[in-house]
């Protein structure tokens, strides 16, 4: 089986901290908005099929970071860049046989419970009415009906604000990330997971 | 919530068949703004049908205005909903990859924040209801469907960003105070059966044109319905027993006049 995981948004500071981590153990292709060749990263255009293809070819899995940490751009176009990216990638990837989605989401997607509320990640995302709330729930979307479908498996991890005092330390995050990659899954169980990811506050220890 | 009775109404997308029947049933007793991606006077002109016997839409002239908006640009958007009661959208793009993004989910983005940003209180929203995409949860082996049922569009593109488009919808209904009716449809057909279709079954889900308009004026006028964000399926009841329309007569008080039974009946 091939070594190769994709990661995208490796540009920014999760997908750059998760790509150091997981070298130890992987051979990483990783790719971002812009290249840079310091950390070995290049420019891939999510939404173009031929150039996705090619970045997946041969890879055993994706760690999907660019929902959680998208580049800057308006509304619409962030919409579209994280919605039909992510179309695009998981498709391709499905295609090309990658066996998993590793898709990193954003826990604040369900910080609009009240705080006492003992929210697990069963519960029903509650995104605000901009794209930049809609962006990573749109991409756990995607994923989820794809992945009803049986072609690919999808673990999706919502990360809260790297290294905040209520977010996920990146030690957490790597971790997790490392565990998804491991996991043993059979294709008579649920293609679709999700859980949380987080070192302390009010989402810690609960149903993770 | 209140019922949009009489006023302007903005249509997206209504140079296609379904836009065709809405400006019909609409016309008399509201003034529409009819907006397209191409400009109506080119469509009409050219007859550009979906289809053989599909509807084209009818010309108008003032208080009632034609415009061409692209959905995917947001100050057209805005401002065509600019001084209107209530919007319709009919947009959809199916095969193409790129306009499925950004007509389907992008221009729903578009269209619901619109309204909320200019007032407009009730808006009409449109999608597919599938169920034969192929995969195991797509509810094509089901019976007893109901209207509020979570869509499983699979790795379908048209059924994918319609999909997602909804659920854009739905998350601005419920945080502002829109009140968004949104209309689930499968299969369309004139309402004039022809005689060698008499008798050579029916499938499931099937509603016709002329009924579809109708239903867009019942649509406005329901002064209250139980959720911010309410989805109806809109189609005639068959007794294939695949699919509940209660929901549309109980709320709406829509129900279609087209019930196929003279294609569905073996002729006497």
């Amino acid at each position: 089986m091939s070594n190769r995981v994709v990661v995208t948004g490796a540009d920014r500071a999760l997908g750059a901290m998760l790509c150091r981590e997981l070298a130890r153990d992987y051979e990483i292709v990783a790719c971002g908005v812009a290249d840079d060749t310091a950390i070995g990263c290049r420019a891939v255009d999510l939404r173009s099929q031929d150039s996705v293809e090619q970045l997946v070819a041969g890879a055993h899995a994706v760690v999907h970071t660019q929902p959680y940490d998208p580049p800057k751009a308006t509304e619409q176009e962030l919409l579209h860049l994280i919605t039909r990216g992510t179309y695009v990638l998981i498709n391709a990837a499905a295609e090309a046989q990658v066996q998993r989605i590793v898709l990193i989401s954003q826990l604040a997607v369900m910080e609009r419970y009240p705080d006492h509320f003992v929210v697990d990640p069963s519960w029903r995302p509650l995104p605000a009415a901009t794209a930049v709330s809609l962006a990573p729930y749109l991409a756990e979307l995607t994923c989820r009906e794809i992945a009803r479908t049986g072609k690919i498996q999808v673990i999706c991890q919502r990360l809260g604000a790297l290294g905040a005092e209520d977010g996920t330390s990146e030690q957490d995050a790597a971790t997790e990330v490392r565990r998804a990659l491991a996991r043993e899954m059979t294709r008579l169980e649920h293609q679709w997971r999700v859980s949380h990811v987080v070192s302390s506050g009010c989402f810690s220890g609960v149903g993770t | 919530m209140s019922a949009v009775e009489s006023g302007k109404v903005v249509i997206f997308g209504a140079g296609g068949p379904v836009g065709a029947a809405a400006i019909a049933s609409l016309k008399q007793e509201y003034v529409i703004r009819c907006t397209d991606a191409t400009a109506i006077e080119e469509i009409v002109a050219e007859e550009r049908r979906q289809s053989q016997r599909a509807p084209l839409p009818e010309l108008l002239s003032a208080p009632h205005e034609n415009r061409v908006v692209d959905v995917t640009d947001y100050d057209q958007v805005r401002a065509a909903c600019e001084g209107m009661d209530a919007a319709i959208n009919l947009t959809v793009v199916r095969p193409h990859y790129e306009k499925a993004f950004t007509v389907n989910l992008v221009g729903a983005y578009n269209v619901a924040k619109a309204c909320v940003e200019t007032g407009v209180c009730r808006l009409i929203h449109t999608g597919p209801f599938h169920t034969a995409l192929g995969h195991n949860a797509d509810y094509w082996h089901d019976h007893g469907l109901v209207d509020d049922i979570p869509l499983h569009p699979g790795d379908d593109l048209y059924a994918l960003t319609k999909y997602l488009g909804g659920e854009v919808t739905r998350v601005f209904a419920e945080e502002h105070d829109l009140d968004v009716v949104t209309y689930l449809y499968c299969g369309f057909r004139p309402r004039e059966i022809l005689p060698e279709e008499r008798g050579q079954g029916v499938h499931p889900f099937l509603v016709s044109w002329e009924d579809t308009g109708e239903a867009f004026v019942n649509g406005l006028r329901v002064p209250d319905t139980p959720n911010a964000y309410e989805v109806f399926f809109i189609a005639a009841p068959t007794p294939d027993g695949k699919h509940s329309f209660a929901k549309a007569k109980r709320l709406l008080g829509w129900e279609a006049t087209d019930t196929w039974e003279e294609l569905y009946k073996r002729p006497s």
